[in-house]
């Protein structure tokens, strides 16, 4: 079964944080800062051109994330 | 302790509340990563003198990017100082995270949560109770409760609020309380008002039309319109106050080559580049509003995808985008990129972003043959250098390879710009410019005067025999490179020549080569085949595709010696050089001769033989990694 992440995630729905797969330990703590940390509500809200960045709000606040990290913050179903 | 450190996260208000405590006018604006670097500067409470510092914003104690590990370092360094922790009342459960990481190293800290303003009610009590430390409610905008924040500050100095020392553990038993607090504070109107606008801006169909209208707008209103009115009656203004001072120095009683100095050389000088103050003043007005509204960071996000593509980001636009005020201030935002080929890549096609002093020139060149449809024209120009800038990022992306560049971006709550600073902001970019014109085209006006008025046997030429004069002699000797540009007169040769000091000086120059003052003679001159120097509709194309594109100014290019080393200011200079004379070129023969294609054939030739020739002197290396690319 494909695991749900903020890049298949459906728009608009609010969701809880799983887990966060990254491996880069400061960029890890980095994220937690931002609110990126297991448990933590998000929505998907749209992409960029290209879809390279994605548009998520966590904890009501709205940050621009790239794809690349989007892809390793496994959501609960 | 008389040292206050200003922290918190980034976009939460430190510089503004630095300028108000201060009275200074440091950039500040409504998106990620303005300030760059420490600033220090003292105020006085109560007659005793305060130092405060001004830091990058950072989300942790650590520090992640460039910027952060500046603002992280400092905090190391200096563990003894109050910190003022301000915090967005907007965004306060992210930006009490580093808070709570002060209070548990230990730092002393009062807590100010700035734009309160956007609440009904801030129950500062509540929260200072709740985390063991002294929490003052502000507006930093509207100088709301500073003067409190101010006495706390003092207070503190006196021995007499000493409301520290709380443990985190103590704090974090009160976490659910602290949560409460904040969900109380997050059902605000401006949450729901930043959504709404965010859906409908960020919809992928709207938003390519929405920022094309705006980019037209902002050209029309300063160079149509509006601006083109202002404009016209400011420049009337200039030319009486012009009549009027050269007048008065016409009846003293002093030597004629001293009263034609004065006129010609230093009166001038300053007033044929102040009459385009008006225009500067309006861009830098719109750019004000557009960055402080919250739409940068929209930007940044939507051109991330295409910005990837060539080798950038999304907040490579930022710097980018303070290009168009000042190339010299811009190379000093690229701080906040992540990693140093990204910013070295930025810092390459900086000098693309066309800065706010090539306007007069811009302004005077284009009226002479394109006067009804003057902003599409000067639209057309900016639209010039970002495709080419696009192209050469290309280039560099492949010859100055990275890792992928991660992105994220807060994005800020939308504004209503804030008149008072937006026009304060503008006022002080306009300063700037008449400080230089009062500075370094004042100086380097009269050096060209000089050269121009004077043989090389010293003798005065009192506005005749022009060929006698040093400058000509010089210029003369270097037009044949300029030749196949169609710009081989003497004195455009000089022109360009001073306009790598300053490009204000270009327009004071063709001003001093024509013998006339003011902006509306030197229009009228330059139409004329009988002065020294005129352009057709061909060469002036080609003049301001030049200008467009050629080496940035000496304070550009020491900037980026003083940020990436003179290696890299050297390339700056040489390779902004050779592009604007390969596009000129092409530019020139087409319009010319009308044969495009061979122009074209000639340009690749000339490109591939550059390309050779750069190979040909560097030694075959790694192409990133190795010590010779890094130093590069």
């Amino acid at each position: 079964m494909i695991e749900k992440n903020l890049i298949n995630a459906k728009k608009n729905f609010n969701y809880k944080i799983a887990s966060v797969n990254i491996e880069d330990k400061k960029l890890l703590s980095q994220l937690n800062n931002f609110g990126i940390k297991k448990n933590s509500t998000v929505k998907v809200l749209g992409s960029n051109y290209g879809k390279k960045s994605y548009l998520i709000q966590i904890d009501g606040i709205n940050y621009a994330i790239d794809k690349s990290i989007c892809e390793k913050v496994v959501l609960d179903e | 302790m008389n040292n206050i450190i200003l922290l918190g996260n980034p976009n939460v208000g430190k510089t503004t509340l630095y300028n108000t405590l201060t009275k200074s006018n440091e950039k500040a604006s409504n998106w990620h990563g303005v300030t760059v670097d420490a600033k220090k500067k003292s105020f006085k409470i109560n007659d005793k003198e305060f130092e405060v510092t001004d830091l990058p914003g950072l989300y942790s104690v650590d520090g992640y990017s460039n910027e952060e590990k500046i603002a992280s370092n400092f905090l190391e360094k200096n563990k003894d100082d109050l910190i003022v922790n301000i915090c967005d009342a907007n965004n306060l459960k992210r930006n009490l995270e580093l808070t709570k990481q002060l209070i548990d190293d230990s730092y002393k800290v009062v807590l100010a949560v700035n734009m309160v303003n956007d609440f009904k009610e801030f129950d500062e009590q509540k929260l200072s109770s709740l985390l063991g430390i002294p929490v003052v409610g502000i507006d930093a905008r509207k100088s709301k409760s500073v003067e409190k924040l101010k006495e706390t500050i003092y207070d503190i100095y006196l021995g007499k609020n000493s409301k520290f020392g709380k443990k985190i553990s103590k704090i974090n038993e009160n976490i659910e309380k602290i949560d409460k607090f904040i969900e109380a504070l997050n059902n605000s109107e401006l949450h729901k008002f930043s959504k709404t606008i965010d859906k409908i801006l960020l919809n992928k169909v709207l938003f390519l039309p929405f920022f094309c209208m705006l980019i037209f707008l902002v050209f029309y209103l300063t160079f149509g319109g509006f601006g083109e009115w202002l404009s016209g009656r400011f420049t009337q203004l200039v030319s009486y106050a012009f009549d009027f001072i050269s007048n008065f120095i016409t009846k003293l009683n002093i030597s004629e080559i001293i009263k034609q100095f004065m006129i010609s050389g230093v009166l001038n000088s300053l007033l044929t580049v102040f009459s385009f103050l008006p225009q500067i003043l309006l861009l830098m007005l719109l750019f004000n509003v557009i960055e402080d509204s919250g739409l940068m960071s929209r930007f940044a996000f939507m051109f991330d995808g295409f910005m990837k593509k060539i080798g950038l980001t999304g907040k490579s636009l930022f710097s980018l985008m303070m290009g168009y005020g000042c190339t010299t201030s811009a190379v000093l935002t690229t701080r906040n990129l992540e990693t140093q080929s990204l910013r070295k890549r930025t810092v390459l096609i900086l000098p693309f972003s066309t800065c706010s002093a090539k306007l007069p020139v811009f302004l005077i060149i284009s009226s002479l043959f394109f006067e009804s449809y003057k902003y599409l024209f000067v639209l057309g120009l900016y639209i010039l250098s970002i495709l080419i800038s696009i192209l050469c990022a290309c280039i560099y992306k492949k010859k100055i390879p990275d890792k992928d560049q991660i992105f994220i971006l807060e994005m800020p709550k939308y504004r209503i710009p804030y008149l008072k600073k937006v026009v304060k902001d503008a006022i002080s970019i306009a300063l700037e410019f008449v400080y230089k014109i009062g500075t370094t085209v004042l100086i380097f006006g009269i050096v060209f005067w000089l050269l121009q008025n004077f043989s090389y046997k010293f003798e005065y030429l009192n506005g005749e025999n022009y060929q006698n004069s040093i400058l000509f002699i010089v210029s003369n000797s270097l037009s044949f490179i300029f030749k196949p540009i169609g710009l081989d007169s003497a004195g455009i040769v000089s022109v360009l020549l001073f306009g790598l000091i300053a490009k204000e000086l270009i327009v004071v120059g063709l001003t001093f080569v024509n013998g006339v003052t003011g902006a509306e003679m030197l229009r009228e001159s330059l139409l004329s085949s009988n002065s020294v120097c005129y352009f057709t509709p061909i060469s002036s194309v080609v003049f301001l595709a030049f200008i467009l594109l050629y080496s940035p100014c000496i304070s550009a290019l020491s900037s980026i010696k003083n940020e990436f080393g003179s290696k890299t200011a050297l390339f700056v200079f040489v390779i902004q050089f050779v592009i604007s004379y390969l596009v000129c070129f092409v530019l020139y023969n087409s319009i010319k001769s009308y044969n495009f294609i061979i122009a074209t054939l000639v340009f690749v030739l000339v490109a591939i033989m550059c390309y050779f020739m750069v190979k040909l002197l560097k030694k075959k290396h790694c192409g990133g990694n190795c010590n010779a690319c890094k130093k590069f």
